[in-house]
């Protein structure tokens, strides 16, 4: 893992990238940020409401562009050709470049499809769009992806919003060990030990939203996150010491009790 | 015979996937007036393509128009 994370020339101070549904309130979630550190944090684009359109809040308002870069998805999206134009959307409407890519027709699990995947990536990094596409932790597509011109690959630890962690965990080794672009992990990470686990592993960075939306304490949570990250990037810089099977003393046992 | 057709009668359009009856040469921008939407808070896009600040000025809406108009909420779902 490199002591910088950079994605398409740009240096990102925190691995931990925000997810903005599923809050309380607007404020809550402001805070949330605040607490993560975070400087990249994701949106979605959504009709307008016409029966009350002026009681909508304004999310773009409250992300200060200075201090994070404002990444729209393609959440809702069902295939390449609707990703894309909700990426055109988002460019054209509020100048956004960057795009986290999420084509996902299944229902139950939400997990993304590698065909409509690949062929969005394959028209958006064309365009110019700096192209970060959710996925299923397949090496082999994340492999296809970074040929096709993704800045990242973002592949899952878990389904969306199920917390439950790094169940994914040794085909995202793979991954992590292969990649020659930054891996994301997104999506399932439920505690902070998940995404400070995902760090050490080797990760470049992690995507939080539900574990810190659908806490009792939202404000306190994106702090620990913020806290987990650094320690799992700050444990494998550390060069971890190797396993083996029999016990080490880290006392020394002998010379006292009996001689040894 | 073509009927003749008063200057007054209402254009149908379709906005976010609901009909809409609206007045003759209503531009964009006014239907986003009327509808109370702040025009720097979306993205509006006419028959598939996508709209600037200028063209909502001067596009006039036409029967069978057809009008998404979207804006950025919360998202992420990881």
């Amino acid at each position: 893992m490199k002591n910088e994370l950079i994605i398409a020339g740009r240096t990102f101070g925190s691995r931990l990238f925000f997810g903005t549904g599923k809050f309380g309130s607007p404020a809550v979630m402001a805070e949330a940020i605040e607490a993560s550190e975070t400087e990249l944090v994701t949106v979605a684009l959504r009709r307008v409401d016409l029966q009350a359109p002026a009681r909508e809040d304004p999310l773009l308002s409250r992300l200060d562009p200075e201090r994070v870069l404002v990444v729209p998805n393609t959440s809702g999206a069902r295939t390449a050709e609707e990703a894309v134009r909700i990426a055109r959307l988002a460019r054209a409407g509020g100048g956004f470049e960057w795009v986290k890519l999420e084509l996902t027709p299944d229902p139950n699990y939400l997990l993304p499809d590698p065909v409509e995947t690949l062929r969005a990536t394959e028209i958006l990094a064309a365009e110019g769009f700096v192209v970060m596409p959710y996925i299923n932790a397949d090496p082999v597509l994340a492999h296809l992806l970074e040929e096709a011109g993704a800045a990242t690959v973002m592949p899952l630890g878990a389904p969306i919003g199920t917390n439950r962690g790094l169940r994914t965990r040794d085909m995202l080794e793979i991954i992590i060990e292969q990649a020659r672009v930054p891996v994301v992990v997104d999506a399932g990470l439920g505690l902070p030990s998940h995404a400070c686990a995902a760090l050490e592993l080797g990760a470049d960075a992690v995507l939080v939203n539900t574990a810190i939306a659908s806490a009792g304490d939202p404000v306190a949570m994106a702090r620990a996150f913020a806290l987990a990250v650094r320690a799992g990037e700050t444990g494998r810089n550390a060069d971890p010491g190797g396993r083996r099977k029999l016990a080490s003393a880290s006392s020394p046992l002998t010379g006292f009790l009996r001689e040894g | 015979m073509v009927p003749e057709v008063p200057d007054n009668k209402p254009v149908q359009i379709r906005l976010n996937g609901q009909d809409l009856q609206v007045e003759t040469d209503l531009t964009v921008a006014d239907l986003l007036a009327d509808l109370d939407i702040a025009p720097e808070h979306v993205v509006v896009e006419v028959d598939g393509e996508i709209l600037s600040a200028e063209m909502q000025e001067t596009q006039v809406l036409r029967s069978g128009t057809q009008i998404e108009i979207v804006r950025f909420v919360g998202g992420g779902r990881a």
